[in-house]
């Protein structure tokens, strides 16, 4: 069910660059993947933002969050207990692979928010395997935090960041291990994945699948709108009620630039 | 207490009232959803019941892709979107979407849109001979984000007239006229009123630029929200003296003061749009406040307030749509059927014997 529904700061601290985690009180529900619409307590910006839970608690839901505008440079100077609307959980979220299949999961920058739970369900309830890659441009964030659910990680960093490669994270992938790959990150990054994994199966002559999670600027984030779409199979799809999740290949790159 | 006059959220408050009439049907209350901005799937967060009518996303002949994206910018104080009118055509809103509305008690408001007239005018027999339900129809001819048709027909009077004319020789089911804030205000409401639709919706977005910060290309698109909140009023307040057609004003419509407003200018009820994207619980927080400030000043109905006891005003016009504001008449209509049309049929009918 989605609600809309106030909720008080617990935390809203900086954890990188640019990066902010944020904890609210709240008792709520979402499926790895899934998204909410968190609104300032103020007249600017007029619309919600979306943001991917990054995790869920019994009393909190946590985000993780970059400053980029006006909302999210708002957002990062509020203090514990103002107080933020939310709207969710909405989206479709990430699918659970099949059992025994090789699975890599890949987060670019912001973009492992949307992993977070997912790494921990598939490592808790499902037995496949999964990798995570997670890529920086900057100073990495938020490792230690994914280190207690998986010992399988890549971490790369286009910086110099010892003990870190250096290097986009793409660059560390053999596309061919695996059965699916799950992407969230920066538009280039699904470029240069596709452009990997492209005609080319894994290593048992099978095609690999590559999820992805996209982005686009929201108003409803119910599906009424219809502004928030991406060509899908020829046609247009709304990222808040069809995605954000969409099988890559039929994403049309072409619009989505 | 009337499930049907008053949200489930105020049960236990005392039962007030809040209906309003335009031209001879009855809504429960005078909030509407506006077209585009709600659907099915806000159903489960926003229900219908909260709404006196909900109105559909554009409906048009042929499915329309809709503009390639960005489609959403927000500015100070609003929203630019240009969206394109994209929807799958007029057989699959039959088929695939308008059931989802009939779960519901609300009357539904069904925005038909075209490239040209006689596309309205096909969608129009379409519907009506697949849609037997007491719909409304809001003929939306003030699109500003479409090359062709929408907006166009509104500044092409004669061929507005013969969309008007050839619609209600379609259809007997209440006719709307969503025009737009741009043109000659007088000459639509003329011809409006010449054509005997049933009200007129005022307005539609505004024609407006913005340039993307990221890439630099400009885009135009349709402003709404709160920044075109006193832009509409005024419009409002002019039609209210050109036309005695009952008005239903739409634009920023946020909270009750805004209703207010409205509803002072002369409106009879008011559509929301951008509101129920930044606050989905504006409805039932207006229709709450409204309950309760009534309550304050011991009134039973919205009615009362709007309309002293002494202040009955007779307009006196005799096209269909356009009936005496009828004092005390509180009919509560349940379901789809608005009994309040035929009743009121009556009385005009009569009052044309009379004279
Ligand atoms: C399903 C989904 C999940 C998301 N999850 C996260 C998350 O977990 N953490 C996070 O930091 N960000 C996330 N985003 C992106 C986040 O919503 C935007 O960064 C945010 O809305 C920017 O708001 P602003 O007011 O600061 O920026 P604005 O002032 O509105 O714009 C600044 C810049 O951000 C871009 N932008 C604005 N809105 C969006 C948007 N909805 N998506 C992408 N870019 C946008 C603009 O084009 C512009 O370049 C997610 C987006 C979607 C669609
Ligand atoms: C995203 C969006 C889509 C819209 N689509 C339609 C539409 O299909 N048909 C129509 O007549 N109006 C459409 N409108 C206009 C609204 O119905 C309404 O007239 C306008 O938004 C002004 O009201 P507001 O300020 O309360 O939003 C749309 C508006 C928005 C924001
Ligand atoms: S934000 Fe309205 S359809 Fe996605």
């Amino acid at each position: 069910m989605i609600v809309y529904k106030k909720a008080s700061i617990l935390e809203n601290t900086p954890v990188g660059e640019n990066i902010f985690h944020l904890s609210l009180e709240f008792s709520g529900w979402a499926l790895p993947g899934q998204f909410y619409l968190l609104k300032l307590p103020f007249q600017e910006p007029l619309l919600a933002r979306p943001f991917s839970v990054f995790e869920l608690g019994e009393r909190s839901i946590e985000f993780l969050y970059q400053v980029k505008g006006v909302g999210t440079n708002l957002l990062s100077t509020m203090v514990k207990r103002e107080i933020l609307t939310l709207t969710g959980p909405l989206g479709n979220g990430w699918p659970l692979p099949e059992p025994e299949k090789k699975l890599a999961l890949i987060g670019g920058g912001i973009g492992l928010a949307s992993l977070n739970m997912l790494t921990r369900e598939i490592n808790s309830k499902n037995n496949s395997k999964v990798d995570l890659y997670l890529g920086f441009s900057k100073k990495p964030f938020m490792l230690e935090s994914f280190s207690k659910i998986t010992h399988r990680i890549v971490v790369s960093s286009e910086e110099k960041n010892e003990p870190f490669l250096q290097g986009k994270i793409t660059e560390f992938i053999n596309p061919a291990d695996y059965d699916a790959i799950y992407a969230c990150g920066p538009r280039p990054m699904f470029k240069a994945l596709r452009s990997m994994i492209k005609n080319e199966g894994n290593k048992y002559n099978k095609p690999i699948d590559l999820l992805v999670s996209l982005e686009e600027k929201m108003a409803c984030g119910l599906g009424s709108c219809w502004g928030c779409v991406v060509k899908v199979k020829g046609e247009y799809k709304r990222v808040c009620h069809d995605g954000p999740v969409f099988n890559a290949w039929e994403v049309d790159w072409d619009e989505y630039s | 207490m009337d499930r049907y006059l008053m949200p489930g959220k105020l049960t236990g408050m005392s039962t007030v009232s809040l209906e309003v009439r335009i031209g001879d049907l009855f809504l429960k209350n005078p909030l509407i959803a506006a077209s585009g901005t709600y659907g099915p799937d806000s159903f489960e967060l926003i229900p219908p019941s909260l709404f006196g009518a909900v109105c559909t996303k554009a409906v048009t002949l042929n499915p329309v892709e809709g503009n390639k994206p960005p489609r959403l910018f927000e500015v100070k104080g609003g929203l630019i979107n240009r969206i394109g009118l994209q929807n799958p055509g007029v057989n699959q809103f039959i088929g695939d979407i308008y059931p989802r509305y009939c779960q519901y008690d609300t009357p539904v408001i069904i925005n038909v849109a075209g490239f040209a007239v006689n596309e309205y005018l096909k969608v129009l027999k379409i519907l009506e001979e697949n849609i037997k339900d007491s719909v409304i129809y809001e003929l939306n001819i003030s699109c500003p984000n479409v090359e062709k048709g929408g907006m166009a027909i509104a500044q092409h009077l004669p061929s507005l007239k013969r969309l008007l004319t050839k619609a209600r020789e379609i259809t007997n089911k209440p006719l709307w006229v969503k025009l737009p804030p741009q043109g000659d205000l007088n000459k639509l409401l003329k011809v409006s009123e010449e054509t005997l639709v049933e009200a007129v919706v005022i307005a539609n977005t505004y024609r407006a630029l913005v340039i993307d910060k990221e890439t630099g290309e400009i885009y135009i698109g349709g402003l709404s929200g709160p920044a075109i909140k006193h832009l509409t009023l005024n419009l409002v307040n002019q039609a209210r003296q050109l036309t005695p057609l009952p008005i239903i004003g739409c634009g920023g419509v946020g909270d009750l003061e805004s209703l207010m407003q409205y509803l002072k200018l002369g409106a009879r009820a008011v559509q929301l749009g951008t509101s129920l994207f930044s606050n989905p619980d504006t409805p039932s927080t207006i229709i709450s406040e409204l309950t309760n400030f009534l309550n304050t000043k011991n009134l039973n109905s919205l009615h009362d307030y709007l309309h002293p006891p002494g202040s009955f005003k007779v307009i006196d016009k005799r096209e269909k749509g356009v009936g005496n504001l009828q004092l005390g008449s509180q009919k509560s209509i349940k379901g789809r059927v608005f009994n309040a049309r035929n009743i009121i049929r009556v009385k005009e009918i009569k009052s044309d014997e009379d004279s």
